[in-house]
């Protein structure tokens, strides 16, 4: 493949960059080689050809004061930039550029535990840091702190934050356990949000808004800065913990469980993220889709029936914990027993009654903070499985559990996949993840997987739900959707990027958002 | 006596280097002395080679996806110090794809191997232009995935210079391997390069 320029810079100024950049960094961190470096920075499950996201370097810096002058040599040449944490997000595109030609600034040299404070329950972070890495740091000192991990856990604790991420334990939802952020701006100055602005202070890591506008939220899911340490809010760990497992019979028990789930919410009675698998979720961790069916399409009942009976799980299956002293627990457990129990057919398993189940094991890691890769198997699924994951936001209700997962399973098996999905109750709202699993040497499955992401979308915007996260290839599509008052908030959106970053060379393209150099005309 | 100063100065190294080389251990060839040693991953307990006195020149470390998912930390503390010279691994598509994304810039990937995935009797390789010919040999022959690890020890990558050919996909017929499908890779130190 021929050498790819950023857009609209000349091979002269790239190559100048490229020279400064080397000077900055270092030869060795400047990555400009197609056939063996840069493959690195590829989106590896493309539905689309790879060179619509192909990176034209890779720098990476060391410190933020790398990343300063990175931003400065960037912004002198015109040269876009793509930061990235650990890059391990490869159901929305991975550590791949929105555009072609993007410089990828890969932050995961920036990897150090700048504080755990254990009085205080919190600890600072740099972008290279994974959830593995912090687990480690952890029990290396004797921390009695619960980090809060993403399925999988091989991800940047930073970079999952900003993608507005979440997790499975009490502390689940990553931006609320955000306090304390640095980032760079497009013109090399460093900024501390909130109370960090204070010289001196003792609470930049305890209060999250400071005085005046809260601004963190503005550099998460955006291009306006480069996130180069946070600050996040660690759970100590509890006196006690007991995960269980509903499992129900009945493809319509999604409404009863959503309904009572609910309250349980909403009076912290399940403290955690209250997760409903459907049973291929369950299914495609460990096993493999040909163990089972060999045919075209979806899998048949007569195989899931099988399946459900060899592994002993529901065509519904919810996990949850409780988290405290044991008379809390169970006090709450009796609580959760009533409600969930008593719909017919359900049967509810703890820890001894799943010893050796991978599916409970990685859940039951997860939801006491111990990162893991095991859903990752969801790949071996079927033979070259790649995916890209569909996650629209739900309001709490049976009505609407119900009406999403029609509206997804239907065209989903229409077009031939198998719904793999789950529904994740947080404080208010309900994050329905579907993974959309293909194979990536089956050029027609991939168009088709393409194709009906986009059917996804529209279907879902006409129902009124919007999806909270997505890969690079839909975001303009979903950003559109976002388009109430004549796209309002898009039009304000680009006026901050304008004003944050007029040379536009941060991200473009990130969530919908461009610089003025690369925009449609917005009425 | 060779010392690593007589090695790299003269040409004695290279005539011991040949001489204590084990036959099949063609990924070794041409390698200075004290970087002749080959990482192999594979989430199978023990791999067995019988007739390869293969324990000396290769060490052997368990993989699973958590490990290859962290597999910078190890290289971190215990991998480099053994400086290894190149990797052989084998595994699910899951542990392979999330070991290929998580090797450090000091490794580079020169052989990717999808073993069985639409057929059990198919294989589909990614590997410079060179080595194509040999290696579907090597799948013409090799009954299972230990076979085939030998005959990726056995390459000689240096006599080619394979870090500067295009990267080829191709699909080859091989023997029927028996189980689920299984992914290989075979990766070289960038200072070979």
């Amino acid at each position: 493949m021929d050498r790819i320029l950023p857009p609209s810079v000349s091979e002269e100024a790239f190559r100048e960059f490229v020279a400064s950049a080397q000077k900055i960094v270092g030869k060795d961190y400047v990555y400009l080689d197609l056939e063996w470096e840069l493959l690195s920075y590829n989106d590896e499950y493309a539905t689309r050809p790879k060179e619509l996201h192909q990176a034209s370097a890779a720098v990476a810096p060391a410190n933020v004061e790398e990343v300063q002058s990175i931003v400065r040599a960037a912004s002198q040449y015109g040269v876009p930039l793509w930061p990235i944490s650990t890059g391990k997000n490869f159901a929305y595109g991975g550590p791949a550029p929105r555009i072609a030609g993007a410089v990828v600034l890969d932050l995961k040299r920036m990897n150090r535990v700048i504080e755990v404070n254990e009085k205080h329950a919190y600890a600072v972070v740099e972008p290279g840091v994974s959830y593995m890495d912090m687990y480690r740091h952890l029990q290396n000192i004797g921390s009695k702190l619960w980090i809060d991990p993403a399925a999988p856990g091989w991800g940047g604790m930073l970079g999952n934050l900003v993608d507005h991420g979440a997790g499975y334990t009490p502390y689940g939802d990553h931006l609320l356990m955000q306090c304390g952020m640095e980032v760079v701006l497009a013109d090399g100055t460093i900024t501390q949000t909130a109370m960090g602005a204070l010289p001196g202070s003792s609470t930049t890591h305890l209060y999250k808004y400071g005085l005046g506008p809260w601004a963190d939220g503005l550099f998460t899911q955006s291009n306006f800065g480069v996130v180069t340490r946070i600050g996040i809010w660690l759970m100590p760990e509890p006196p006690g913990y007991t995960p269980f497992m509903i499992t129900y019979d009945r493809e319509d028990d999604l409404h009863e469980i959503t309904e009572r789930v609910r309250p349980l919410k909403l009076n912290n009675i399940i403290p955690n993220a209250a997760t409903t698998a459907e049973m291929l979720w369950e299914a495609s961790v460990q096993k493999q889709k040909r163990d089972y069916y060999t045919g075209k399409g979806p899998l048949p009942e007569s195989a899931r029936k099988k399946m459900r009976e060899d592994m002993r799980i529901g065509v519904w299956n919810f996990y949850g914990a409780v988290y405290g002293p044991p008379p809390v627990m169970e006090n709450n457990l009796e609580l959760i027993r009533d409600s969930l129990v008593s719909i017919p057919g359900a049967k509810i398993y703890f820890d001894e009654d799943r010893k050796g189940d991978v599916g409970w094991e990685y859940r039951n890691k997860l939801m006491r903070g111990v990162p893991n890769m095991t859903e990752y198997n969801v790949m071996n699924w079927i033979p070259n499985g790649g995916h890209m994951d569909f996650s629209p936001i739900s309001p709490v209700t049976g009505e609407d559990a119900m009406r999403q997962y029609n509206l997804i399973r239907d065209r989903v098996n229409r077009a031939g996949f198998d719904y793999i999905g789950e529904m994740l109750v947080g404080w208010r709202d309900m994050h329905h993840i579907f993974a959309l699993v293909y194979d990536l040497q089956d050029e027609d499955e991939k168009r088709r997987a393409h194709a009906l992401f986009g059917e996804l979308i529209d279907a879902a915007a006409a129902e009124g739900y919007g999806e909270y996260r997505t890969h690079l290839d839909f975001m303009d599509k979903i950003a559109g959707t976002y388009n109430w008052n004549n796209a309002a908030q898009l039009k304000q959106r680009h006026r901050l990027k304008d004003s944050l970053d007029p040379n536009g060379i941060l991200g473009p393209g990130k969530m919908g958002i461009w610089p003025k150099q690369m925009r449609k005309e917005e009425s | 006596m060779i010392t690593r100063r007589s090695f790299l100065t003269g040409t004695t190294g290279v005539l011991c280097g040949t001489a204590v080389l084990p036959a099949w251990a063609g990924l070794l060839n041409g390698l200075p002395f004290d970087s002749r040693s080959v990482l192999l991953l594979s989430d199978r307990p023990s791999p067995r080679f019988p007739g390869f006195g293969i324990d000396k020149t290769v060490k052997h470390r368990p993989l699973s996806l958590d490990i290859a998912a962290d597999i910078a930390s190890l290289e971190e503390s215990e991998l480099s110090a053994d400086n290894h010279s190149a990797l052989v691994a084998f595994g699910t598509p899951a542990s392979i794809f999330a070991l290929r994304t998580q090797l450090s810039s000091r490794w580079r990937v020169v052989v990717r191997g999808m073993h069985g995935a639409r057929d059990p009797s198919l294989h589909e390789l990614n590997a410079p232009a060179s080595l194509t010919p040999s290696l579907a040999r090597a799948l013409v022959k090799a009954r299972n995935e230990d076979d085939f690890t030998r005959s990726l020890l056995a390459l000689d990558v240096h006599s080619i210079d394979v870090f500067n050919q295009k990267q080829m996909s191709r699909l080859h017929q091989g023997q029927r391997w028996v189980g689920p499908p299984r992914a290989s890779l075979l990766a070289l130190t960038r200072r070979q390069a």
